[in-house]
């Protein structure tokens, strides 16, 4: 086998001379540093580069895997870091509204964060990250720039129990915006408040914006507690009852006020 | 073999002078005859491939080198397949049908000229069917007129 192989190729020495003598005089040629050399130079390397495309794949191919490592990486680190942004923006966003509503409000407040939630299983509460050192004691009000929060309850050094407003036990005194109608929130387990014992001559607007009446001692007049989208007559047929959505999403607050003075 | 040796290298001496000597003065618009292409043609012819190619190559590089090609390596490399395509002519003239034979000889000459214009003209902005009629065309004409004169001629020298 191998010396017809052998054979063969004494065969053709004619053609192996021929291949010989044309890349030797391609040799030769090349050693000219003329523009059509370098020219053909290009060309030749052109028509030779697809043998260069094995030993490239082979090493893609052995790159692929740790390639494919590093890119799982990075690309959970830029996940991470996408995240962190988004929470830097939302935050930003709040602190922007929350700044805002400092500098207007009227009242004397104390800017707190959210710590924890309900972990009494007494009342629905928050926890919140001030308390006697900066002054607050039971029974003020927090809120946020939206609307009303809820009370402090148990006050701490440095944490305050607040019970919020979602709380079965939770009453807040409320007037309606328009009709200046008052009456009696509480939340209901269907996720909306109630004002009831609203008289029956009393005309309630859906959209109607619901205010802390200013009765209270704890909350201050006129803070925003939600907005009316439905009336209806009560059981007895005696008084009226107008469904409330309050103005905070108690689920998302993280930044609330506590209102220190009236 | 010596007398063959000598008689090439004499042969070879008188084309490189005839090459330098008369070249210009028979250049007709920058064309001009090729001797040296003759010689390795009839070298070809008469000795086969392995001769043909390996003159072809030498005498190449002797005309790069003193000036009768253009770079050095483009004559060498040109008359290397010049010389290698006669030698497949070698011994096969009267197996040949003549026109077929003379054609295959005008095709090496061609396939000469052609290797060196397409690199002579390399980033020149000329176009294949200027440079083949304007320069190959008119060479291999002159050139293969020589050629068959001489064959004509000097009949010993295909066989």
């Amino acid at each position: 086998m191998w010396l017809k192989v052998i054979r063969f190729l004494i065969d053709l020495y004619e053609y192996f001379l021929l291949i010989l003598l044309i890349v030797l005089s391609f040799v030769i040629l090349s050693s000219n540093n003329n523009p059509q050399v370098r020219i053909l130079q290009g060309e030749i390397a052109d028509v030779f580069a697809f043998l260069h495309y094995p030993r490239v794949w082979i090493n893609d191919l052995s790159n692929l895997v740790h390639e494919n490592q590093e890119l799982k990486e990075e690309n959970l680190r830029l996940a991470l870091l996408n995240a962190q942004l988004k929470e830097s923006y939302l935050e930003n966003q709040r602190l922007r509204e929350m700044l805002n509503f400092a500098d207007t409000s009227l009242l004397t407040i104390l800017p707190a964060e959210v710590i924890n939630q309900g972990i009494t299983p007494l009342y629905n509460s928050i926890m919140i990250n001030v308390g006697n050192q900066q002054g607050v004691t039971p029974n003020m009000a927090v809120i946020t720039n939206k609307g009303v929060v809820g009370k402090t309850v148990s006050v701490g050094d440095n944490n305050t129990l607040v019970q919020i407003f979602v709380d079965v036990n939770f009453r807040l005194g409320v007037k309606f915006q328009i009709s200046r109608e008052y009456g009696i929130m509480r939340w209901q387990p269907n996720g909306l408040a109630e004002v009831r014992e609203i008289p029956k001559t009393a005309v309630i607007y859906p959209g109607e914006k619901v205010l802390t009446s200013g009765y209270s001692a704890i909350y201050p007049p006129n803070i925003t507690v939600g907005e009316v989208i439905d009336v209806h007559q009560s059981a007895n047929n005696l008084f009226q009852i107008a469904t409330v959505r309050p103005s905070v999403d108690i689920n998302s607050i993280e930044e609330v006020f506590v209102v220190l003075k009236k | 073999m010596l007398k063959k040796v000598f008689l090439i290298t004499a042969f070879s001496l008188v084309a490189i002078f005839i090459q330098i000597l008369l070249g210009p003065w028979m250049t007709i618009r920058e064309i001009r005859p090729d001797f040296l292409l003759i010689l390795v043609m009839f070298i070809g012819l008469n000795q086969g491939k392995v001769s043909g190619q390996l003159y072809g190559f030498g005498i190449g590089l002797v005309a790069d080198a003193i000036g009768l090609g253009s770079f050095i390596g483009l004559s060498a490399l040109a008359k290397t397949i010049a010389g290698f395509g006669a030698g497949m002519l070698y011994r096969r003239r009267s197996r040949l049908n003549p026109v077929l034979f003379h054609g295959f000889e005008i095709l090496i000459i061609v396939i000469h000229y052609a290797i060196i214009y397409t690199i002579n003209f390399k980033g020149v902005d000329i176009s294949a069917q200027v440079m083949g009629l304007r320069y190959i065309l008119p060479s291999v004409i002159y050139t293969a007129l020589f050629y068959f004169v001489m064959q004509y001629f000097i009949p010993s020298l295909s066989e």
